[in-house]
């Protein structure tokens, strides 16, 4: 486990702000509620702070927006949600990642069909 | 007591935290505390019964400052812009030189406790030109009085009579093969 670390770091570090967006698509979250729910999905945050500084970029970038709303406890919180960028960008890395994850799923032979040449054009088309 | 000490660790955390971000813009600095902050707030308010116990396993899964500014920003969030203390270190290591000196020695010790530059690059600031632009200024005038102290020399009579020689010479040249170049060499020679 240990030693398999650095390597997920580097495939957590890639897809993280994806899976952002992600959740993010189905309504707006303040910061608590995201972490919560990420890390939910096993592996996905190893430590829960490191959404902050990604979302801090995002922001910037214009793919989330931030708002203040009332909370019923103690002050106003931040809310994130996606931006027409932030659903754009999402949208791309949503083909892209199918195409990668069968391309690599193919190779290693993880996936559901194993990969051989006549395979090939037939996946694509399925998809 | 309890409450008293919980408060504390997530003093502690804070702290720490804004020592981490060190190397980050002040912008996205004070983005990052106020989100861990928050983050804090929200997770003791759904506690139903957070006291210390509670603080710490909410900072544990917040994970180590440290590891949370690297993961986005690159160690110590190097990259990520640079700080009052590294304009400060680069203006005293350029012009500290003329305060006595001292500015310089300020610039030097403000490089080397700032987290925005590696070892590396520390010693190239270091060492590059010791004093900065004072340091400089000092070599460049060093060299005009000992360039004006040799220029004083050439005119001594042992000089000119070389100076003579080397005309002679000059003129041999030119007279064997003559061209406009040496022609006027010879022109400034006899003008001497």
């Amino acid at each position: 486990m240990e030693r398999h670390e650095p390597m997920l770091s580097q495939l957590r570090r890639g897809v993280l702000e994806y899976c952002v967006l992600a959740v993010l698509r189905d309504g707006e979250r303040y910061g608590y509620e995201l972490v919560a729910e990420l890390g939910a999905a096993d592996g996905l945050l190893t430590s829960e702070g490191t959404i902050y500084p990604l979302l801090g970029r995002l922001r910037k970038d214009g793919a989330v927006a931030t708002t203040w709303r009332e909370s019923t406890s103690g002050p106003p919180r931040r809310y994130y949600s996606l931006t027409a960028r932030g659903y754009d960008t999402l949208e791309r890395f949503g083909g892209e990642w199918t195409r990668f994850r069968d391309a690599v799923d193919a190779i290693l032979g993880t996936g559901e069909e194993r990969w051989t040449p006549s395979l090939r054009s037939t996946s694509s088309s399925s998809t | 007591m309890d409450a008293k000490s919980s408060q504390h660790l997530v003093e502690q955390y804070l702290k720490e935290l804004r020592a981490a971000s060190r190397g980050l813009s002040r912008g996205e600095r004070r983005e990052l505390a106020a989100q861990i902050e928050e983050h804090i707030r929200a997770a003791l308010a759904i506690m139903p019964a957070p006291g210390e116990a509670g603080v710490r396993e909410i900072l544990e899964r917040l994970g180590d400052p440290e590891e949370i500014v690297a993961e986005q920003y690159g160690p110590h969030g190097a990259r990520a812009g640079i700080g009052a203390q590294a304009v400060t270190a680069i203006v005293l290591l350029l012009v500290g030189g003329f305060l006595a000196g001292i500015g310089w020695i300020a610039g030097v010790v403000l490089l080397w406790t700032s987290q925005v530059w590696t070892t590396r690059e520390k010693l190239i600031g270091t060492l590059v030109v010791p004093g900065g632009l004072f340091g400089a200024f000092f070599v460049a005038s060093a060299l005009l009085v000992t360039s004006v102290g040799s220029a004083l020399a050439d005119r001594s009579p042992a000089a000119s009579a070389a100076r003579t020689r080397r005309c002679a010479t000059w003129s041999r040249i030119a007279a064997a093969a003559p061209r406009r170049s040496s022609r006027s060499s010879t022109r400034s020679c006899s003008r001497s």
